[in-house]
This record gives C-alpha cells, sequence and structure tokens, in this order.
C-alpha cells in the first residue's frame, strides 16, 4: 500500500457502475468502482492517468500543501461570495390584491376591492427603500410583487423615483423587476417601465388549455388571450430580452410539457423555467387536485431537458432556467444569487421581503406562513420601528441562517451535491415544526437531488455538443455567437 | 422486527447511525451495544414497504454503512486540512508554509 498521497475534502456517491466525487469547491470527477477502491486504499499509482485526474480536481494532494490550500481557500472564498454581497435582492409585495384568481396562488391574494387594507401606502414604501439603501450590496435589485403589483403602479412609481434619487447618494447597480401576470398592463404604465428600464417577469403556464385551467380571473374565465396579447405588447416595446416568464407545473401540463415549451418558442420567449408546484397558500388545499409527486415531476423535468437541448441542438437557443442556474454552480468556480439554494440559506442574507405594512419577512415563503397560519416567525421587524441594524443584524436572523449551514446538517453534511445546494429552513419549519427538518423523507431535498442526477447524466456522457449548450447557457449566448467569438480570438 | 450486527472495531458508531438516518424512510432503527464488542442494529418495518425481504433490507443497510465508514475514514484524513482550508478562506494568514510543514503526505 502506497502512503503518497492524502485525501482532501470531498464527498461522493455511487451512481451505476461509477462513483461520483465532489469536492468543497465544487470540483467534481467520475470514477468507475474498481478505481474508487483502490483510491480509497491509497493504491493508486502516481504515474497513472487516473491520479494526475484526482491531483488537479483536487480531490489528493502529494506535495506544497500550502499551495493547495491556498488555492482551495480562494475558490471556497469565490464560492461563498454572496456572504460578501450581503442582501441584494429587495422583494416589495405593494399590495395582496389580484385580478386573478389562481387555483395554485402561493401568495393566498385575495380579490380586487379593500385597497386600504391591502395596498402598500407611500410613506410605508419609502421607509422600506430607505432600509434597502443601508444595504452593503453593491448591486441591488428591487422586485415587486404582489398580489398583482400592477393594482398599485402609484406606490410603484414612488418606489422607483425615491430609490433612484437615494441612489444618487449611494451609487449602486440598481435594477427593477415586476412580476406580474401582465393583464393591467396599458400604453402608460409599459412606456413607465419602459423608461424606467423595468424588467418584467412573466407567468405563462402553456397554451391555452392548459393556462386557463388553472390562471383564471376574478370572474371565473381564463386569462389566456388577454396574457398573450399584452405579452406581445410589451415584446413590442421593450425588446424580447426584457421580458421572461415562468410556469407552474401541475397535475395538468405535467404530461405535456414538450407543448408548454413550444408555445414559449412560438410566443418569442427566450428561456423557460419549470418550476414545480410547492403545496404552500391555495395549492395547500388544492394538492389533491393539482398536486403529483416528486418522482413524477422528476421524469417531465427530465423528459423536458432532453427536448430542450434536441431545440438548442437545432441552433435554436433556448434555456432552461433552473437547470442554467445549477449548471453555473457545477461548471464555474462563481458564487449564484438564487437564494432558495445557498448554504447558509439567502433568506434575509440574500433576499428580503417587505408586506404591504412594512413587515419584513426572511422570504416569501416566510410572508406566505403569516399570511395562510398567523404564524409570523420569521418576520424580522418592520420598516416604520426598527432600524436596518435591529433588523438585519437581530439574534433572531442570525439563529435562522445557524440552522441552514447545510455543511452541518444530517443528511446534507454528506451529501455528494453539497457544494452545489442549501436548505430552506422557513420551508422545513412548515412542513417538520423546526429549521432543520427531516433530509430523507424531504421532498425538497428529493427533487433536488434527482434533478442534480439527471444534470450529471449528462455532464458524464463527455458530450462536447451538450457541454458547448450547456456553457451557452451559463454565459447567456447562443453557440453561434459563442463560436464567432472564438474564432475572432 | 430484522436486526444484524458490526463489528464495533471495523464499524464506527458514526457511520452506522449515519446510515440508519439516511435509512429513516425504510425502517424505523435501534441501535444498541451487543455483546463482545458488537453494535446491533434492529429494525422495524413498517408494513406499507414490508416487501422488501429481510436480507435485501439488511443488504442494502449494510452497503449504506459501508459507504459512511470510507466518509468517516476519510474524513479523519482530510479533516485538518478542511479547517485550514476554510480558516484560509475567510481569515488569510501569511506564514501557511510553516503552519503545514508538519503535515506530511
Amino acid at each position: 500500500m502506497s502512503q503518497s498521497y492524502r485525501f482532501l475534502p470531498f464527498r461522493f456517491e455511487r451512481v451505476a457502475d461509477r462513483v461520483l466525487l465532489v469536492n468543497d469547491v465544487g470540483d467534481f470527477h467520475f470514477l468507475p468502482e474498481s478505481s474508487f477502491d483502490a483510491l480509497i486504499g491509497r493504491k493508486i499509482s502516481p504515474e497513472s492517468s487516473e491520479y494526475l485526474d484526482l491531483k488537479s480536481k483536487n480531490m489528493i494532494w502529494d506535495s506544497h500543501l500550502s499551495n493547495v490550500i491556498d488555492l482551495l481557500a480562494t475558490k471556497y472564498r469565490t464560492k461563498k461570495q454572496f456572504l460578501y454581497d450581503f442582501t441584494s435582492l429587495h422583494m416589495f409585495v405593494l399590495t395582496r390584491r389580484c385580478n386573478q384568481r389562481c387555483a395554485y396562488c402561493h401568495a393566498s391574494s385575495v380579490c380586487v376591492e379593500d385597497k386600504d387594507v391591502l395596498d402598500m401606502d407611500v410613506a410605508t414604501a419609502r421607509k422600506c427603500v430607505e432600509l434597502v439603501f443601508m444595504s452593503p450590496a453593491k448591486s441591488i435589485k428591487i422586485e415587486f410583487q404582489g398580489g398583482e403589483p400592477l393594482l398599485n403602479f402609484n406606490v410603484l412609481k414612488s418606489v422607483v423615483e425615491y430609490s433612484l434619487e437615494l441612489n444618487e447618494k449611494y451609487k449602486k447597480n440598481l435594477e427593477f423587476v415586476v412580476c406580474t401576470n401582465l393583464i393591467a398592463l396599458d400604453e402608460d404604465k409599459l412606456e413607465y417601465i419602459k423608461s424606467n428600464k423595468i424588467y418584467i417577469s412573466t407567468s405563462l403556464d402553456g397554451p391555452e388549455y392548459i393556462h386557463d385551467e388553472f390562471r383564471k380571473n376574478r370572474s371565473g374565465e381564463g386569462s389566456y388571450k388577454n396574457v398573450t396579447a399584452n405579452l406581445a405588447l410589451a415584446q413590442s416595446s421593450l425588446g424580447h430580452d426584457n421580458i421572461s416568464a415562468l410556469m407552474t407545473v401541475t397535475d395538468l401540463s405535467i404530461d405535456h410539457l414538450d407543448e408548454v415549451i413550444d408555445e414559449y418558442i412560438a410566443r418569442g420567449l427566450g428561456s423557460i423555467f419549470l418550476r414545480m408546484l410547492n403545496p404552500l397558500g391555495y395549492a395547500s388545499a388544492e394538492w389533491n387536485r393539482l398536486g403529483y409527486s416528486v418522482d413524477d415531476f422528476v421524469d417531465a423535468y427530465a423528459k423536458a431537458l432532453d427536448k430542450i437541448i434536441q431545440i438548442n441542438r437545432s441552433g435554436v437557443y433556448f434555456p432552461e432556467m433552473f437547470t442554467t442556474l445549477l449548471l453555473s454552480r457545477i461548471l464555474t468556480p462563481f458564487s449564484t444569487g438564487f437564494v432558495d439554494l445557498q448554504s447558509p440559506a439567502g433568506v434575509g442574507i440574500g433576499g428580503v421581503i417587505y408586506d404591504t405594512n412594512g413587515d419584513v419577512y426572511v422570504s416569501d415563503e416566510a410572508r406566505m406562513l403569516a399570511h395562510s397560519k398567523g404564524d409570523k416567525s420569521f418576520c424580522v421587524g418592520n420598516a416604520h420601528s426598527h432600524s436596518w441594524r435591529e433588523i438585519f443584524g437581530s439574534e433572531r436572523l442570525r439563529e435562522i441562517i445557524s440552522s441552514s449551514c447545510i455543511e452541518a446538517l444530517p443528511g446534507c453534511a454528506w451529501c455528494v451535491f453539497q457544494s452545489y445546494c442549501g436548505a430552506d429552513p422557513v420551508r422545513n419549519y412548515a412542513v417538520y415544526g423546526d429549521m432543520v427538518g427531516k433530509r430523507p423523507e424531504n421532498d425538497f431535498c428529493r427533487k433536488h437531488k434527482a434533478i442534480f442526477r439527471v444534470i450529471f447524466e449528462y455532464l458524464a456522457k463527455d458530450d462536447e455538443d451538450i457541454e458547448d449548450i450547456f456553457w451557452s447557457w451559463i454565459i447567456g449566448k447562443p453557440l453561434a455567437e459563442n463560436s464567432a467569438n472564438a474564432t475572432q480570438m | 422486527m430484522v436486526s444484524t450486527s458490526f463489528d464495533a472495531k471495523v464499524y464506527s458508531l458514526e457511520a452506522i447511525k449515519n446510515a440508519s438516518y439516511d435509512f429513516t424512510e425504510k425502517a424505523t432503527i435501534v441501535i444498541e451495544t451487543a455483546s463482545a464488542g458488537r453494535i446491533q442494529v434492529n429494525f422495524n418495518v413498517p408494513v406499507s414497504i414490508s416487501e422488501a425481504t429481510p436480507d435485501s433490507l439488511i443488504s442494502e443497510f449494510i452497503r449504506l454503512v459501508t459507504d459512511h465508514q470510507i466518509r468517516v475514514d476519510v474524513g479523519r484524513d482530510y479533516k485538518l486540512v478542511r479547517e485550514m482550508i476554510i480558516a484560509q478562506a475567510f481569515e488569510p494568514v501569511d506564514n501557511l508554509d510553516i503552519i503545514v510543514s508538519k503535515i506530511q503526505p
């Protein structure tokens, strides 16, 4: 037995006849079972190519340990850059009113009356904006949510204008996004959105018969015709790159994602985000009608991803955005901001949500928990009565964050996908009554592990075309454009 | 009730506990010290998944324990280096060469 090498921190999982190894900074390597046995028994020959692969992928070391530690420390720090950035995503619930009554609404929105009770007022909005600019983050994204935020457009305007005024002093990289169903969009609002460079994120569940089944207006009619007409209007005014859509997979659409993808391409949408239904808000009560198993979702996701890859192979640039996010974590050394899936969780320190009355919640799910069950466990203050330091430096927020470090959570601590994943303490609390939760029976965990396995099956193929497609998604440019740039270099 | 036991000189309690955690969907597990340096694991399998034979259940559990034992052994080897990587990431020192000079491959 050779003692010429030592191990560096890595985790592993057996996948078919191979073993996947992933280290703390996200480098990965596949080994045949026999080679893995040799690795663990310290019998890999220093002259073999496998030895050099394992050394270059930072799974083992044999000399110059301080250089190895420095390299991995730099990579680790880069992966955890979001900790230095602090809270960059600030979501404003402008109103709890909505002109739709979607069967699966996570936000438990209510009808368009009761404006005084359910809308954010200007004074609250300004207090929240002041908190936003106390964040040390260099880049700030203000996202307008609801209900339907266009129903309280005057307050949206006041947030934009006060933010721009404060940013004269703070000089942040400031972005605005409005999450809207588009129904209340008109020429005046569109002009304001365009002149203030506000990005639109909307929802389109697929072709008319799928979209209209669950996304209805308050009188019970489907919203497809209205949404697609205003989508076309917005695209022609703002350009296709300034609007994206996501879809919620339901029991109706789960076997028809190919039609959903065709609809997105036909509507000129440049990407898709396949979102699993969460058992929150109205969806919780309607789960028997709308819900499905994690296994069913992952099967549908895998088939849809295969179709999307074929579309990209044919020369059409069309990424699936959740896959793109995970690929960025797997294939690049960089930190990616997705507050639902990072360690520690982004609750409060990556993103935060301001409710209509100025209550500050660590995530949208935390706000939903308060509205649906009256449980304000994850409300960390109020913009009117607490300072930035009292909210973001609170013991409660520290407690929430420290419970979401997956490096120390059972199940996560030894999971091969740990370097790319995260935990959601709010969801764990909602499901299990504590912030740690139970991984073996946790749908959140099972879904992400299954999706990671789908992605790693593609990566294991060593197919250059697929890798090129994946890289085009990561850098956000079509393959042809990448090739042209490569040729110019 | 199905049970198996492990040689405590070969398998650590940590590996058995971690495997038991991964197995919680399939069985309720009780771990106890058996005689002569052995650790006994008792499985209470819910009726709904009891179609798995006792042998296949135990085989699957032993494979899990074996992999967890590898994780424990490998983890023991890299523990110090891991702590140093994380320390160096967030509070770098200039004299790392000297600090690590006693760690040999």
